[in-house]
């Protein structure tokens, strides 16, 4: 196979899953949207009836929202790592990830920041969450972590978003090249007038490179942001130094996870076993499992300072998570994301596609648990025992956390048809 | 006319007309709800009205707050005899008896048609027909009867006139809580049928037997005042024995438990080896009395002898001792025997005449008991009664009285007298609508010595007339002229007959009148004493498994369950709020594999299948169950099975303890619902209510923020754990004053009460409880205000963590952050029910669904006081300002003030030594200081 028929094979395949679509995928698409319209539904019904309508009470504040919000914005990260800073490791296998990557951040963001909005008792009021000017000089509370979260998440989704767009530029070019009518119109314009001359790839580079080099230290800074929103309070099971560090690697580790749940579909329907083969994949799970590695040493120190704070009422919730009224979650989330992950040792595993489909489901599963336990057995078992409670999510937490699922792929499935799914141009340059 | 000429023609012509059309409406209403009788309600502005507290017998006096026209807050009259400015949860709760939603109220004069069916008709068809069948009725030789619950002064003359000019024959009135023990051994030894006033403020040793003197008995808010002055001497000891727990019990300084029945026993025991400062007993009556030894006694009541030799201390060292046996002790068939022997201890340790006055003597002298009511239910069965008048009697169906239930059907007319729709107004051929005190005028004498008045505060809601305005209009519609036209006029003419001309203005001013009282020389009716001693044999205690059916503190005896904000406290003890439940010792838990909230069956008793939940009750004793009677009453009603209670045939007394013969509880497997709001007994070794926390670091102080400065004020609390009761009644009064929502049982079984203030109870491992009440702790360096997004939560330089309802978006997280957890999110929009709405408090925001709330310390009462200091130019004094709480405790535990004063009670009381705060270790910084 010479370079030229690879390229050929390899603009024709990208491109026709970029043609119209079949049965199976509107079905699909119709699934997804059904589920996000329901969260939508029941979110307009929580806003009539009152924040009660979901099950959250008075220890417990905070429960499936925050949950979903720290997951989705975990969920985020692996796209600026895959594509940033495997970018400037020059890690070739990311180019069968990437474009991918960075979309599942991108929707992840959109759907992580619902939450904020969905938790709040008075949404109609959220931005009174945003700094702006006004003739009652009412700003907002800057030490107060929810309002860096305001300013980690946007600023993140706009450098994703931005990093994405320049990444798709060349594609842009390549797909206007390939269609008519209307459609070329519209890339023509999203492709700015690329014509892959020698001084636009020039800038394109740099651009690209300097993108790569200010998005890293994003995935480090928002999700120790996000953490600093439990690690800021004084609720015992919150309140404790490693939390940036250990959401940050619980953040990669469940994006990562994600990557492979839509990317080994994707890879079937649309037929892109030539591009992404199993060494890429082998790669990944290498990720998986170093990240795996770091979340249970986490989850070791976790337990490790509770003891040897020799504070009682932390002791007392770490006993409570393995022995309390969730403990049958946090059972599930060691099974998930520390025992099943060791598994990757085995190299033929790493191989097995299915296999790896398996474990990054449930790798999602379990990272959605660790947050849950995270949030509410630490609220659940605060300092005055006369408080304590339990939460039950009811069926309008529950709907509205599988809505955001449903908003996720849905995007995601716009995506896969509307958007080139692997970098062509990058692809192209993997080659040699 | 030029153009500047224009103008001010058109000005003045304009303003002319404005100010010409400012008048009043021709009708002479305002916009404002008129008040009867009043002139001086300035809009916005409170007036205050004293008049008299009906919700118990105790009738303390109480001070309705109006706002403009709506009665929005009951405070205790400062300096009044009985309360000093205290109330109980019930008092406070009972405002909303007068705000009672329109299908729990009668509004207006009912009739049952032919079918059965109720009916509106109007006052002078219902006298008309009540006057007609009274007439027709006496004609045929049945008796006309008049029926009521206890009444005393000016309306029970009413009734005596009523009875004599109409010939209806007035019956013994009925009160469920008669004491009537106590009264027959009094009559017994005394040749007293009366209830002697308890001075506990003057002894200094107390050994109370049963008697929930913090809860039901008799007088509590007085007995709890009496208390606290009584614990100001430093040897004060109480004693408390009882068979289960209550509040009483918790709050003593040494509880003793008893085996039920047991009690004449270790009173025979204390008869015979105390040795009284006075002259005491005569040789020959304690010789008549057996012989018990030490182990005779502890095998009997169960005591250890240790517990014995304390008694026996304290009386040893006690100058002016006091027992009092009542509650459960008296409820049981040795009850009589208890009364007695405990009548004679009073007099050998010559607290008769002395801390047992009958000079002050409680006014129970038309009060009857549960036999009266048989008799009445006899004959109205053999069909001898034609029309019968029911007035204010409260007697909870089946339990008490089923056969009662049923017969009154059997009257030729029934009419009942009635305020609140209940289980027996259905029954009434006549509800004739009545109003509610605050409504009406009238009066009470609640003790030798004391008489209260009750005077309208707000205008009638509905179409109702006060009890003795009916009984007039009766009379004079029947043709009796020679009666006073009202009961207003009448009473003014009892008034002036009976306290002089000059009285009248005082008691609507004052609220009360004190009055002289004879001094009364108590002698001991020898005959009976020995007829008593040569007859006695002490009976034997009761087996166990016992029911106790004990007083609620929240509930009375059923009569103020209607009153919702009372199911939404929960009780002290359990920290139940809705429904009713089983109390059962630890142990009995385990043996039957029950946990908080499982079905109990009791064979015999409650077999059906979705009865009633048990709840683990520490420091109960084996073997004991225990069950509030408003409770029983409704687990009874719900099972349909007729009266089971027996009565003392002597003195009608009540059996509230139930003997469990061969029959003990049963796990049925099944988990109910029931609502408890403590998560945890067990403090943890926390130090909340006992104050042995884990100590603060030393270098706490470090902050990256400057401390706040406060000028002039800090405000502070000082809470004496020592004093707080657990009653509960600061919890009522906040709900009232500060709009507080009742959330109802679904919510709280989802863990969202709204209280800004609760009573946490915390039971050590021998099951002694500690009450603590927790409110927001305005904490210095508050966890709360940092976390808060958008400000909402804001210090203010007085010290205050204020909450800006419309500021607040909802994010929850200073409630996350809250170590107390003390802030409350509105997770609904809670609106009240009409007309409960006009009860709220116009000076404190009502708050909407999705935003946080929490106490204020009362920030509107700290405003108001501001405004009046500034007016007078100085600052605020101590005990100026008072939150609802501390002005309602009837303990006074709760010291507020500004603690920037150093002659302030609450610096004072911050500077103890037994002074801590909760959860100091985390360096919050609170203003609220606990005293261990």
């Amino acid at each position: 196979m010479n370079e030229l028929n690879y390229n050929k094979d390899l603009e024709t395949d990208i491109l026709a899953a970029m043609r119209k679509p079949g049965k199976a995928y509107w079905f699909a698409l119709g699934f997804t949207s059904s589920l996000f319209l329901m969260g939508l539904i029941l979110w307009a019904y929580q806003i009539k009836t009152g924040m009660g309508a979901a099950g959250k009470n008075n220890p417990v504040g905070w429960a499936a929202y925050i949950t979903s919000f720290v997951f989705w914005v975990g969920i985020a990260h692996s796209g600026t790592l895959i594509s940033a800073v495997l970018f400037l490791f020059r890690a070739k296998f990311r180019s069968s990830f990437n474009r991918s990557a960075e979309a599942m951040t991108i929707f992840a963001i959109m759907t992580a920041g619902l939450f904020p909005l969905i938790h709040l008792g008075r949404v109609w009021f959220f931005y009174w969450l945003m700094p702006y000017p006004n003739q009652r000089m009412l700003w907002v509370n800057f030490k107060s972590p929810l309002i860096w979260d305001v300013f980690a998440v946007t600023t993140y989704f706009i450098v994703s978003l931005i990093f994405f767009y320049v990444g798709m530029i060349p594609d842009f070019a390549i797909v206007r090249r390939n269609v008519s009518g209307m459609r070329k119109w519209v890339y023509g314009a999203f492709s700015l007038g690329w014509t892959g001359t020698a001084v636009q790839w020039r800038h394109y580079a740099a651009l690209y490179m300097f993108l790569a080099a200010f998005a890293t230290p994003l995935v480090v800074s928002v999700h120790s942001v996000v953490s600093w929103d439990f690690a800021m309070s004084i609720v015992p099971g919150w309140h404790t130094t490693i939390f940036a560090p250990y959401f940050v690697a619980g953040a990669i580790f469940s994006g990562t996870a994600m990557v492979i749940t839509l990317v080994v579909p994707m890879r079937k329907i649309i037929r892109l076993e030539k591009y992404i083969t199993p060494g890429h994949f082998e790669s990944i799970a290498k990720i998986l499992l170093f990240t795996s590695l770091i979340v249970t040493y986490s989850y070791v120190v976790e337990l490790f300072s509770a003891w040897y704070s020799g504070n009682e009422i932390e002791l007392e919730v770490f006993r409570y998570r393995m022995t309390g009224d969730y403990c049958v979650i946090y059972w599930f989330m060691i099974f998930c994301n520390v025992l099943i992950p060791l598994t990757l040792f085995v190299p033929a595993l790493r191989r097995n596609i299915k296999y790896l489909f398996a474990i990054s489901l449930l790798v999602n599963a379990g990272m959605w648990c660790e947050r849950f336990i995270i949030i509410v057995t630490s609220l659940a078992r605060d300092h005055d025992p006369y408080t304590w409670g339990i939460y039950k999510p009811t069926i309008v937490d529950a709907g509205i956390v599988i809505g955001s699922f449903g908003l996720f792929f849905t995007l995601f499935l716009l995506f896969v048809k509307l958007l080139p799914v692997l970098s062509m141009t990058e692809k192209k340059e993997a080659v040699e | 006319m030029n153009r500047r000429e224009f103008i001010k023609t058109t000005g003045i012509l304009t303003g002319a007309a404005f100010i010409s059309s400012c008048k009043g409406k021709e009708d002479g209403q305002g916009i404002l709800p008129g008040i009867a009788g009043v002139s001086d309600g300035i809009p916005g502005q409170p007036v205050l009205y004293n008049t008299t507290c009906t919700e118990c017998p105790a009738n303390c006096g109480v001070s309705v707050k109006v706002i403009n026209g709506c009665a929005v807050k009951l405070e205790g009259i400062p300096g009044h005899p009985i309360n000093d400015g205290a109330l109980c949860a019930r008092g406070q709760a009972s405002l909303t008896r007068l705000y009672q939603p329109g299908n729990n109220r009668i509004e207006g004069p009912l009739a049952k048609d032919a079918k059965g069916n109720s009916a509106h008709v109007t006052w002078d068809e219902a006298f008309g027909r009540i006057n007609q069948k009274l007439k027709e009725f006496s004609a045929k030789g049945l008796k006309n009867v008049f029926l009521s619950g206890r009444t005393t002064g000016s309306f029970s003359e009413m009734i005596k006139l009523f009875c004599e000019k109409t010939g209806v024959e007035r019956l013994p009135e009925f009160e469920v809580y008669s004491h009537s023990t106590i009264r027959h051994a009094n009559k017994m030894l005394f040749g007293r049928y009366e209830i002697p006033a308890y001075k506990i403020e003057q002894s200094d040793f107390l050994l109370t037997f049963g008697s929930d003197i913090l809860e039901t008995f008799i007088s509590p808010v007085h007995y709890s005042q009496q208390l606290v002055n009584a614990k100001k001497q430093d040897n004060f000891k109480w004693c408390h024995a009882e068979p289960h727990v209550s509040l009483t019990g918790a709050r003593a300084d040494r509880r003793v438990v008893i085996n039920p029945g047991s009690e004449p026993y270790l009173l025979t025991f204390l008869l015979k080896t105390v040795k009284p400062k006075t002259a005491g007993l005569p040789a020959e009556f304690l010789n008549a009395l057996p012989d018990l030894s030490v182990e005779q006694v502890c095998g009997k009541t169960g005591i250890t002898p240790g517990a014995l030799e304390y008694l026996s201390n304290c009386f040893e060292t006690a100058e002016r001792p006091l027992v009092i046996t009542g509650g459960v002790s008296v409820s049981q068939p040795s009850g009589l025997q208890a009364a007695v022997l405990t009548g004679l201890l009073q007099w050998h340790i010559g607290a008769i005449d002395y801390t047992v006055s009958f000079a002050e003597a409680e006014n129970y002298a038309n009060t009857g008991t549960i036999l009266n009511v048989k008799k009445l239910s006899q004959r109205l069965a053999d069909g001898g009664i034609g029309v019968m008048f029911v007035c204010g009697v409260e007697m909870p169906p089946y339990a008490l009285s089923a056969d009662f239930y049923f017969n009154i059907s059997k009257a030729g007319l029934s009419v009942g007298l009635t305020e609140l729709k209940d289980d027996f107004s259905s029954g009434y051929d006549y509800n004739l609508s009545v109003a509610h005190a605050f409504e009406t005028w009238g009066d009470a004498v609640p003790s030798n010595g004391l008489v209260t008045v009750i005077q309208p505060a707000v205008q009638r809601i509905h179409d109702s007339m006060s009890e003795g305005d009916i009984l007039s209009a009766l009379m004079r519609k029947s043709g009796v002229t020679d009666v006073p036209v009202d009961f207003h006029d009448f009473l003014l003419k009892q008034w002036k007959e009976k306290y002089g001309d000059a009285a009248v203005e005082e008691i609507t001013s004052k609220g009360y009148l004190k009055t002289a009282v004879e001094t009364v020389k108590t002698e001991i009716n020898a005959d009976s004493v020995k007829k008593f001693l040569t007859e006695l044999k002490l009976s034997e205690p009761m087996q166990k498994p016992s029911i106790i059916i004990t007083p609620s503190v929240r509930t009375y005896v059923g009569r103020s369950s209607i009153l919702s904000l009372l199911s939404e406290i929960p009780d002290p003890l359990t920290a139940v709020s809705y429904g009713e439940w089983i109390s059962i010792s630890e142990k009995d838990a385990k043996t039957n594999g029950m946990i908080d909230g499982m079905e109990a069956l009791i064979p015999g008793i409650f077999e059906k299948s979705g009865s009633e939940p048990v709840k683990i009750q520490p420091g109960l004793a084996d073997g004991i169950y225990m069950i509030e009677k408003d409770a029983f009453f409704r687990m009874r009603l719900r099972n349909r099975i007729p009266a089971m209670l027996k009565y003392d045939e002597i003195t009608g007394e009540i059996l509230w303890n139930l003997n469990l013969v061969k029959s003990k509880i049963i796990a049925s497997g099944k988990q109910m619902s029931l609502p408890v709001l403590s998560g945890s007994f067990s403090e943890h070794g926390r130090g909340i209510a006992s104050g042995h926390g884990p100590k603060p670091h030393k270098t706490r102080d470090a902050s990256m923020y400057p401390p706040h400065e406060h000028k002039d004020y800090r405000w502070a609390m000082a809470i004496d754990l020592k004093l707080c009761s657990g009653c509960s009644a600061c919890v009522a009064a906040c709900y009232i004053e500060n709009n507080i929502p009742v959330a109802g049982k679904e919510e709280h079984l989802k863990g969202r009460e709204m209280s800004w203030l609760r009573i946490e109870p915390f039971y050590d491992e021998k099951g002694n409880v500690k009450f603590i009440p927790m409110m927001c702790q305005q904490c210095d360096s508050a966890p709360c205000e940092p976390v808060c997004p958008v400000y909402a939560t804001y210090h203010t330089p007085e010290g205050l963590n204020a909450q800006i309802y419309n500021r607040c978006v909802g994010t929850r997280y200073c409630s996350n952050n809250c170590p107390y957890k003390v802030r409350r999110f509105n997770w609904f929009k809670h609106d009240s029910e009409k007309p409960l709405d006009k009860m709220r408090n116009p000076g404190v925001s009502v708050r909407t669904s999705g935003m946080m709330e929490k106490c204020t310390f009362c920030i509107q009462r700290i405003r108001t006081a501001h405004d009046v200091a500034k007016d007078e130019n100085r600052k605020i004094r101590d005990n100026e300002v008072l939150p609802a709480c501390a002005q309602t405790c009837p303990m006074k535990a709760i010291a507020f003030g500004n603690i920037l004063d150093k002659n302030s009670q609450v610096y004072k009381r911050a500077s103890s030594s037994r002074a801590y705060r909760v959860f100091e270790e985390l360096g919050t910084g609170p203003a609220v200081y606990y005293l261990s």
